[in-house]
């Protein structure tokens, strides 16, 4: 099995997704996983896919030539090396962290530094801005050894260093 | 007592709508004592439906008494009801769902958080009840069942379903 990770950008018009998914569909390709989504007026596509082809990175960004001219995306593929696949880090708890507050520059970049210096991965993170309203929702893993109170003391330091608004909540699963 | 099978999406019969029950009598206990044990013998055993395990009649089992969360906050401890039905609703509530038919994914679901609920009890008797936060949810997750319905069908956003793989330890 081959992996692949593909982007694909452009000016948001009816037929990017359908343009794309065409070309993987015919050549038997698998989407295991995808986000695509406009940012403003730029519809983005990132996807993971799969064959059991035995197909090389150049010959699957020719595939999508005509395709990049015809809507003017910008497009690229790489190969995911199978050991990074079986890869595996060990999750201590995940957690919704939500910050929103006045528009002002620096306010992912603090968030994120402070999860980075404490080893915090971010799995998710979405912005948006609406007028001076800026908002972030991010899902976070915390590692085993990292105690929720001290993030959360330094993410209330944050809070009146930047005049933020910030909440840090565990997710937890029900099973029903 | 013995472990009944859960159907797993896609399975079809997980799509059909139970009917209500009539009999209370001897075989129903019976089966409602095997349903109680699967739920029992399952992850987290809060609840259960019988169209779970291919049983299409209105009855569920809750259990919220052994389950620490953040809105459980007052429970009823083990209900077993059949053709429940709301009466009344107030507010709302979202809690991270997970099902045993639905194995590899899990949501975040918008529901009410405080219901009154109407139901037979285990004899057929009709009891009456209100009931709040985490509890009121599992009942609404069970109740989905009883109408084809798995909380997929009530994600409000794609931001809200998450692969499950997430939280493997």
């Amino acid at each position: 099995m081959k992996y692949f990770i593909i982007t694909a950008y452009g000016k948001d018009q009816p037929g990017i997704v359908a343009g794309l998914t065409k070309i993987l569909f015919e050549k038997g390709f698998n989407i295991e996983d995808s986000a695509m989504t406009r940012l403003n007026n730029e519809f983005t596509v990132m996807l993971v896919v799969t064959t059991e082809e035995d197909i090389s990175e150049e010959e699957l960004k020719k595939a999508f030539e005509n395709l990049e001219k015809e809507k003017q995306l910008s497009i690229s593929v790489k190969e995911i090396p199978e050991e990074t696949l079986k890869e595996k880090r060990e999750i201590g708890s995940v957690y919704r962290l939500v910050v929103y507050g006045a528009d002002k520059p620096g306010i992912v970049y603090s968030v994120a530094k402070l999860l980075a210096d404490k080893n915090i991965n971010i799995a998710d993170l979405r912005t948006e801005k609406s007028k001076d309203l800026y908002v972030l929702i991010s899902q976070v893993e915390f590692p085993k050894d990292v105690d929720e109170e001290v993030v959360k003391a330094e993410l209330d330091r944050l809070k009146d260093e930047m005049n933020i608004d910030i909440s840090l909540e565990k997710e937890e699963v029900v099973e029903m | 007592m013995k472990k009944l099978e859960i159907l797993k999406y896609p399975d079809e019969r997980l799509k059909q709508i139970s009917k209500p029950v009539e009999d209370f009598g001897r075989e129903f206990k019976e089966f409602v004592d095997n349903l109680l044990y699967t739920m029992k013998n399952s992850p987290a055993g809060v609840g259960i439906a019988a169209p779970q395990v291919n049983k299409h009649i209105q009855t569920i089992i809750v259990d919220a008494s052994e389950y620490k969360h953040k809105y459980n906050k007052t429970n009823h401890g083990l209900m077993i009801l059949s053709n429940p039905r709301i009466i009344a609703h107030d507010g709302e509530i979202i809690i991270r769902e997970g099902c045993l038919s639905v194995p590899d994914y899990t949501g975040n679901v918008k529901r009410h958080y405080w219901i009154k609920v109407e139901a037979e009890d285990i004899n057929g008797k009709t009891i009456t009840f209100d009931t709040e936060g985490f509890e009121a949810v599992v009942i609404q997750h069970e109740m989905d069942h009883l109408q084809g319905k798995l909380f997929i069908d009530r994600v409000s956003s794609p931001k809200d379903i998450f692969k499950r793989k997430v939280y493997k330890k």
